[in-house]
C-alpha cells in the first residue's frame, strides 16, 4: 500500500473519536448508579421537572396574592381566581407525590426520594389549608400557607434534582478514588496515544516513497531511544507511587474498619451464600441468618465481609462500588467497602468459575438507615425460623405478579 | 475455496438468524421419546408410535403445538407454557402473542415457561425433563428426572407430588450443596411462575408417557389399539388428580415447634441414636457422629472413585452398584443415581434450613426409598429431632465418642 499515512490516519481518527466520546457515555465508560436503576431515571427526571414547574407556578400565585394584599384589592373574583389556580396546583402535585413515594418504597436514592415525598405532601397540605382560608375570604390567613406550599414544592424538586445529580456520580468512597486513578491513567495514555500517532502519521507521510528520493539506512538515535525509554519508565514509576495510597486504603488489612464483620459471603458454584452475623455480631454461630444471593448493607457505613469459597476461584465484584476481590478456596479474606447511595446494585462473579458462571448474579441492597437494615434482618430471621406451614396467601405473595 | 464459501454460508446464516432476543426460541425442540426409555418398547415399533401419538395428542409435540389436556389443573389451562397460544381453538392463522403486566405496571411479552426452561434448565434437566441434559453427566448429585413423579424436597407426604410452593422455593433459593442454582435474582417472579407451570407440565407429561409405556410393555405389537382409549384416559385422570391433590396433602405439624432447649436437644439425640423404643436407624446412614458416613453405605473412597472420577459414562454407576451389592451396602437413590447421606455436622441442608423444612424432611422422608418417612413419630418427637439436628453443627461434642456432653445454652438459643 502506498499511502500508509492515510490508513494510520483513519485508524487514529476512529480511536480518537472513541476517546473523545467515552467520557460522555456514563454506562460505557464508568458505570454509575443509573447502571442498575436505569428504569427509574426517566420517572425521576420527569417528576423533578414537573415539581420545579409547579413551584414556579406557585411562585406566581404567591406574588399575585402579595400584590392583592398590598393593594387591598380583595374582591371575591380575585380570590376565586387564586383559589382556582391553587386547586390546579393541588391536582397536579398529587400524582408526583405518589411517584416520589413509590420511588422511595423501591429504595431508589431513598434519602432524596423520601424527602421529596414528604415535602410534596407538606406542600399539598399547605395548599389545601390556603384554599380553605381563601374560601373564608381570608387573604391574610392564606398567604403564609401559600408561601409554605411554594417552599415545600421547591424543596421536593430540589431533593429530586440533587438525587439525579448524585446518581450520575460514583457510589462509594472507593469508587471516587478508583475513578480518579482511572481518569489520571486515561489522560496519560490518551496523551501518549495521540502523541505517538501524530508522530507516526507525520513520519509515514513525510518519508513516503517519492521519485528521486533514495531510502537511507539509519542505525538509530541514542538520544531519542534514551528519551522514549525514560519517559515510559517515569510514567510507570509515577503511577506506581501515585496509586499505592488508594490500594493500601482498599486492600491492606491495616486499613480495615474496626467494625465487626457484617456477614460471611461464600461463593460456590453457582451462587453467593451469605451468612449474616445474628444478634451476637459473630458469624459461624447458631444465630446466623442465611440468605442466598442477597447481600444487604447500610448506607454510609463501612461494611466488612468475610469472603470465602467452597469450591473454585470466584470473584466478588460490585461494579458500581468498584470493589473486586477474588474468593480463594481455603482462605478467609476480609473485604471492606462503603456505599453512599441507597438502592439495589448487582453483585456478580468476575472469575470464570464453571458452566453456570453467568448465573452467579446476586443483588446488593443498600438500606438508607441502620433501622431499615435491622428491620430487614428481623424479617429474614423470622423467615429462617419459620416452623409452621407457610400460610398460602403469604407464600403466594412471594411470586406476586400473576401474568 | 470450498471451505471459504462454507464459512461465508455459516456467517450469512448467523446474520439472517440474528443473535438478538435471546429468550425467544428460534427452533422448537420436539419432545422426542427419551433415550433411556427407548429400549423398553424397542422391539415394538407400532406400540412405540402409538404411545408417542397418544402423548402428542394431549400435550403437543413441540413448542408450537404445546398444550395440556382440558381439566389438567395447570394454572390457566397451560396458558403460560409458551410465548404464543391459540386462545380460540377454531380460529385459523398464527397463534396470538401473550402479554402480561409486571409489578411496575409495564406491559411485557410473555416469554413462556418453555423458553425460560430452555435457557436456564434444559442443559441439566433435559428437553423432556428426563434429567439427561448435556451437563448432567458432570454433576453430583444428578439433576432431577421429572418423569418419575418422585420429588425429594416436598412438603407433602410420601408418594405425593410437590405443591407450587415447594417448586417455587426450590427454584427461587436453589438447593444448597447441589448444582441447582438460586433463581430469585435471575428471573422475575412472573417468570418463575411460568417455569413452575412448565415443570408441572413436564412432570405430568413424562409420567403419562411412562405409564403408557408400562401398559404397552406386555401387549402384542401387531395390535397397537389394544392400548385402549379408556385405559389411557384413566391413567391420565389418575395422574392429573395426584397433581391436583398435592396442595391438600401438605403435612402440617400437630404441635408448634418445641423451643430449642438442652432437654429437647438431648431427647432428639436419644431419638437419633435409636435409644428410644422407636429404635430409629438415623445413625446407620448419617453415622454415629452425624457426618454422613453410616455403616450401611458404601465407603467414601470407593464412592468417590466411581462418582467423581474422570469417567462420566453411566457405566461407572453400574460398577459402583455391583460393588455395593457385593458388599451389601447402599449407594444410590430411587433414580439409580449415586448419592450420599447428608453430613449433619456442616449446617447445610439441601431441602432448606428452616425448622419446618427439617420437620418435613424427617416426617415425610426424601424420595420414596432414600430416607424413610417417619410418620410413626409424634410431632413433638420430630421437633426434638429438628432441634438436635440444628444444634449439631455448632456443638459437635453432642455426638462425641464417650459420655455425651451437655449442650451449652448458647446452642439452645436458636
Amino acid at each position: 500500500m502506498r499511502h500508509w499515512s492515510v490508513f494510520f490516519g483513519l485508524v487514529f481518527a476512529i480511536a480518537l473519536g472513541t476517546f473523545v466520546y467515552a467520557p460522555f457515555d456514563n454506562d460505557w465508560w464508568l458505570p454509575n448508579y443509573w447502571a442498575t436503576h436505569r428504569q427509574y431515571e426517566a420517572p425521576m427526571t420527569a417528576t423533578a421537572a414537573a415539581l420545579r414547574n409547579l413551584a414556579t407556578t406557585q411562585e406566581g400565585i404567591v406574588t399575585e396574592a402579595e400584590g392583592a394584599k398590598t393593594t387591598q384589592d380583595t374582591n371575591s373574583d380575585r380570590l376565586a381566581g387564586l383559589t382556582r389556580r391553587e386547586r390546579e396546583i393541588v391536582e397536579r402535585v398529587g400524582p408526583h407525590r405518589v411517584t416520589a413515594a413509590d420511588l422511595a418504597s423501591r429504595n431508589v436514592l431513598t434519602g432524596r426520594t423520601r424527602t421529596a415525598a414528604k415535602a410534596s405532601s407538606e406542600g399539598l397540605a399547605s395548599a389545601e389549608r390556603a384554599i380553605e382560608a381563601l374560601g373564608k375570604e381570608d387573604l391574610e390567613g392564606a398567604l403564609p400557607h401559600l408561601q409554605a406550599a411554594r417552599v415545600s414544592l421547591n424543596e421536593a424538586a430540589s431533593a429530586l434534582e440533587l438525587g439525579l445529580d448524585e446518581a450520575r456520580r460514583p457510589s462509594s468512597s472507593i469508587a471516587r478514588d478508583v475513578d480518579h486513578l482511572f481518569v489520571v491513567i486515561f489522560l496519560i495514555t490518551g496523551v501518549v496515544f495521540v502523541g505517538t500517532h501524530v508522530a507516526l502519521i507525520y513520519a509515514t507521510w513525510r518519508f513516503r516513497a517519492r521519485p528521486g528520493h533514495k531510502a537511507v539506512h539509519s542505525h538509530g538515535n541514542l538520544a531519542l531511544e534514551v528519551v522514549w525509554t525514560l519517559i515510559p519508565a517515569a510514567i510507570l514509576i509515577f503511577l506506581g507511587l501515585y496509586q499505592v495510597g488508594v490500594w493500601a486504603r482498599i486492600k491492606f488489612h491495616s486499613a480495615l474498619p474496626s467494625t465487626p464483620p457484617l456477614a460471611k459471603v461464600t461463593g460456590r458454584q453457582f451462587q453467593w451464600i451469605i451468612r449474616y452475623a445474628g444478634p451476637d455480631k459473630q458469624t459461624g454461630t447458631a444465630d446466623d441468618v442465611l440468605a442466598v444471593n442477597e447481600l444487604h448493607v447500610v448506607k454510609d457505613e463501612p461494611t466488612v465481609i468475610e469472603l470465602e469459597s467452597q469450591d473454585v476461584l470466584h470473584s466478588f465484584f460490585v461494579p458500581q462500588v468498584r470493589i473486586k476481590q477474588d474468593a480463594v478456596p481455603g482462605l478467609t479474606i476480609p473485604v471492606w467497602f462503603d456505599v453512599d447511595k441507597a438502592g439495589q446494585y448487582e453483585l456478580i462473579c468476575a472469575e470464570l468459575c464453571g458452566w453456570g458462571h453467568n448465573t452467579m448474579l446476586a443483588k446488593l441492597v443498600v438500606h438508607e438507615t441502620r433501622a431499615d437494615f435491622d428491620e430487614w434482618l428481623r424479617s429474614a430471621q423470622a423467615a429462617r425460623d419459620q416452623d409452621r406451614v407457610p400460610n398460602q396467601v403469604a407464600a403466594g405473595s412471594e411470586g406476586a405478579t400473576q401474568p | 475455496m470450498k471451505s471459504r464459501s462454507r464459512l461465508l454460508l455459516v456467517l450469512a446464516a448467523l446474520v439472517v438468524c440474528g443473535c438478538g432476543e435471546m429468550l425467544e426460541t428460534h427452533f422448537a425442540i420436539p419432545y422426542s421419546r427419551s433415550p433411556d426409555w427407548e429400549g423398553l418398547l424397542g422391539e415394538k415399533p407400532n406400540l412405540q408410535a402409538k404411545v408417542a401419538q397418544e402423548v402428542d395428542k394431549r400435550f403437543g409435540s413441540d413448542v408450537n403445538t404445546i398444550k395440556v389436556p382440558p381439566g389438567s389443573g395447570l394454572r390457566d389451562e397451560g396458558l403460560h407454557l409458551a410465548a404464543r397460544a391459540r386462545l380460540d381453538e377454531k380460529a385459523d392463522g398464527p397463534a396470538q402473542r401473550l402479554v402480561y403486566r409486571d409489578q411496575e405496571g409495564r406491559l411485557l411479552d410473555q416469554v413462556g415457561g418453555h423458553a425460560i426452561y430452555q435457557r436456564n434448565c434444559l442443559h441439566c434437566h433435559g428437553a423432556t425433563g428426563d434429567g439427561l441434559g448435556v451437563t448432567a453427566p458432570f454433576l453430583f448429585p444428578r439433576p432431577r428426572d421429572f418423569r418419575r413423579g418422585i420429588y425429594k424436597f416436598t412438603s407433602t407426604g410420601t408418594g405425593s407430588r410437590p405443591t407450587r410452593d415447594d417448586l417455587r422455593k426450590t427454584i427461587r433459593h436453589g438447593l444448597d450443596q447441589t448444582s441447582m442454582p438460586a433463581y430469585a435474582a435471575l428471573l422475575t417472579p412472573a417468570e418463575i411462575e411460568q417455569v413452575i407451570d412448565y415443570v408441572q407440565f413436564l412432570g405430568l407429561r413424562g409420567e403419562f408417557e411412562h405409564r403408557l409405556i408400562q401398559e404397552a410393555k406386555d401387549l402384542a405389537d401387531e395390535d397397537p389399539d389394544a392400548l385402549e382409549a379408556d385405559i389411557i384416559e384413566e391413567d391420565l385422570q389418575f395422574l392429573v388428580n395426584t397433581w391436583k391433590e398435592a396442595s391438600e396433602r401438605v403435612v402440617k405439624p400437630d404441635t408448634s415447634r418445641t423451643p430449642s432447649s438442652p432437654e429437647s436437644i438431648a431427647r432428639g439425640r436419644e431419638l437419633f441414636l435409636g435409644k428410644t423404643k422407636e429404635q430409629l436407624q438415623c445413625a446407620a446412614c448419617h453415622g454415629t457422629r452425624g457426618r454422613g458416613d453410616g455403616a450401611t453405605w458404601i465407603d467414601l473412597e470407593t464412592f468417590n472413585h466411581y462418582v467423581l472420577g474422570l469417567d462420566v459414562s453411566r457405566e461407572r454407576f453400574k460398577k459402583l452398584g455391583e460393588i455395593a451389592k457385593s458388599k451389601n451396602k447402599k449407594w444410590g437413590d430411587d433414580w439409580g443415581d449415586p448419592v450420599r447421606p447428608a453430613n449433619l455436622s456442616k449446617g447445610h441442608y439441601k431441602g432448606g434450613e428452616r425448622p419446618i423444612d427439617l420437620f418435613w424432611r424427617i416426617r415425610n422422608g426424601i424420595g420414596q426409598e432414600l430416607m424413610p418417612a417417619h410418620s410413626n413419630l409424634s410431632s413433638a418427637q420430630v421437633w426434638d429431632l429438628v432441634n438436635f439436628v440444628l444444634a449439631l453443627p455448632y456443638e459437635p461434642n453432642l455426638l462425641a465418642e464417650g459420655p455425651a456432653q451437655p449442650a451449652p445454652s448458647t446452642v439452645a438459643g436458636r
